[in-house]
């Protein structure tokens, strides 16, 4: 990851910007139905140890000088509505979320053609190429 | 209701589950980043930021390792009729743009 954000710093001119894009790990998806909260998604520990090394690697890049924060944070999106064995479909094939958290998927089941919306955060930085 | 609706939900699919309009964009409040420049998309799948990004930019070129999504992007450029679009496969390590400067990179969910 280091080694990518070296390339883009010698691809990027300087004063330009390299922006990085990615799920939030620090915030797990969350499982509404209408417009209530009912659970959530947890992810993979590989998914989380990768965020969290990218995380460092981007922080070992900005300490390296060749990075400067101009802002990060947090924003959240929904999905389009699902039933539940679309959800449980995805959740088998994703590589990044492992699973419910402990009751949701009991509570989904009660009503399994009720449409489901999966909230998600992307994390975001924006960095000046010095 | 058996699937999702638009182009999010594809199961198996690397891009599964990223939203299917500007949401990304408008959460990143990044415009003045994109607009006029040319800029890079490192992860580009099958182009869906790229797509988003073209009309404001100068040129987009979008990078991926895999040459399924790489080929899709460039069928999709050429339907379109997309002339400030290239996509190439390559990995982040080594973007292969040789001597060429971007304005803007984007790591779209691969760093």
């Amino acid at each position: 990851m280091v080694d990518a954000l070296h390339e883009a710093h010698r691809a990027v001119r300087p004063g330009g910007t390299i922006i990085d894009l990615r799920p939030d790990s620090d915030h797990q998806p969350r499982i509404l139905r209408g417009r209530r909260e009912i659970g959530g998604l947890f992810e993979r520990p590989r998914a989380e140890a990768d965020s969290h090394f990218s995380d460092r690697a981007v922080a070992r890049v900005v300490r390296e000088g060749l990075l400067k924060r101009i802002r990060s944070g947090h924003f959240w999106y929904s999905l389009p509505p699902m039933d539940l064995p679309t959800l449980d479909a995805w959740l088998a094939e994703s590589q990044r979320l492992g699973g419910y958290t402990r009751g949701t998927h009991a509570l989904l089941a009660r009503d399994p053609e009720r449409p489901i919306i999966v909230r998600r955060a992307l994390a975001y930085g924006i960095y000046e190429r010095l | 209701m058996g699937k999702p609706i638009g182009d999010v939900g594809r199961v198996g699919c690397p891009s599964a589950m990223r939203p299917a309009d500007d949401l990304e964009l408008r959460g990143l409040r990044a415009e003045r980043f994109f607009r006029g420049k040319e800029v890079l998309d490192i992860g580009t799948g099958n182009g869906r930021l790229a797509w988003l990004i073209a009309p404001m930019a100068r040129s987009v070129v979008g990078l991926d390792p895999d040459p399924n999504g790489i080929r899709e992007a460039s069928r999709e450029a050429k339907r379109r009729g997309v002339r400030n679009v290239r996509f190439k496969v390559s990995i982040a390590q080594e973007l292969g743009v040789g001597n060429e400067r971007f304005d803007t990179a984007v790591f779209s969910w691969s760093l």
